[in-house]
């Protein structure tokens, strides 16, 4: 069957954000969004509004932290909820980390809404960033 | 958009699990299926075969003195994949609710392979360790 308009979405969003295309990145992200960081770390915890989430990507940079989709695995989509699986690798100026993770995307009108992640490698990220 | 046959098929084994009627989950089960349960407590690890996911069931059901529960929150799925959004719960060996996110491998009609993550991983490893 074919990729359910939401998951097309969102494989273009991430394949955005690998690019730097932080536009198309943020049509994909609705105003009022809400992203759930997982962890321990200083990038951890709820950003609310496309703007905070967006900026927190930039602060992240202007520290020397970067996070790259090195695979994406799938994306399956339905009309509620995204689910992307992907690898990805974090670098900070200490060192880098990678994990297998889990993207949970609920989608209203095409646009992600809220947003949790689930890493198998949470402790090194931890690690990495705090 | 209708929902992916894929998702109804899994779905269909929450049902039957949640009946106790494990002949039917075992039907939706290839016999070689890899079977990854997160983090540090009695359930983690790794098991292959169907049997040995049984036998992990069993134990399960042994922990945590019958009071498991599971609520599907969604289904996502296309030709490859399944994503359960799950919230679990049980009283013993200590009270624990929490979202997990399932994630199956689906070939051919069967389970081939499931990863199980937790949101709060280091949260159940306390509540399923005696």
């Amino acid at each position: 069957m074919a990729d359910h308009p939401n998951a097309a979405t969102a494989r273009a969003a991430l394949e955005a954000f690998q690019s730097g295309d932080m536009e198309k990145v943020a049509a994909a992200i609705a105003d009022d969004a809400v992203w759930h960081v997982p962890g321990s770390h200083k990038w951890a915890g709820a950003y609310r509004g496309r703007d905070e989430i967006l900026g927190r990507f930039a602060k992240m940079a202007a520290e020397g932290v970067s996070q790259t989709q090195d695979d994406i695995h799938d994306v399956v989509g339905n009309d509620e909820h995204v689910v992307a699986l992907v690898r990805m690798t974090l670098t900070a100026p200490g060192g880098s980390a990678s994990t297998n993770s889990a993207f949970i995307y609920h989608v209203r009108d095409g646009k992600a809404v809220e947003f949790w992640a689930i890493n198998d490698n949470q402790a090194g990220i931890d690690a990495l960033l705090s | 958009m209708a929902e992916h046959p894929n998702a109804a098929l899994i779905r269909a084994g929450y049902e039957a699990f949640a009946a106790g009627d494990m002949g039917k989950v075992g039907e939706l089960f290839s016999p070689d299926i890899v079977w990854h349960a997160p983090g540090s407590n009695p359930l983690s690890g790794d098991r292959v075969g169907a049997e040995a996911v049984f036998a992990n069931f069993g134990k399960l059901f042994e922990l945590t003195a019958g009071t498991f529960g599971q609520e599907i929150h969604d289904v996502v799925a296309n030709d490859d994949h399944v994503v359960v959004l799950v919230t679990q719960w049980w009283e013993a060996p200590h009270p624990h609710r929490g979202g997990s996110v399932h994630v199956w491998h689906v070939k051919d009609g069967k389970a081939v392979e499931a990863w199980l993550t937790d949101l709060d991983q280091a949260a159940s490893d306390a509540a399923l360790t005696p």
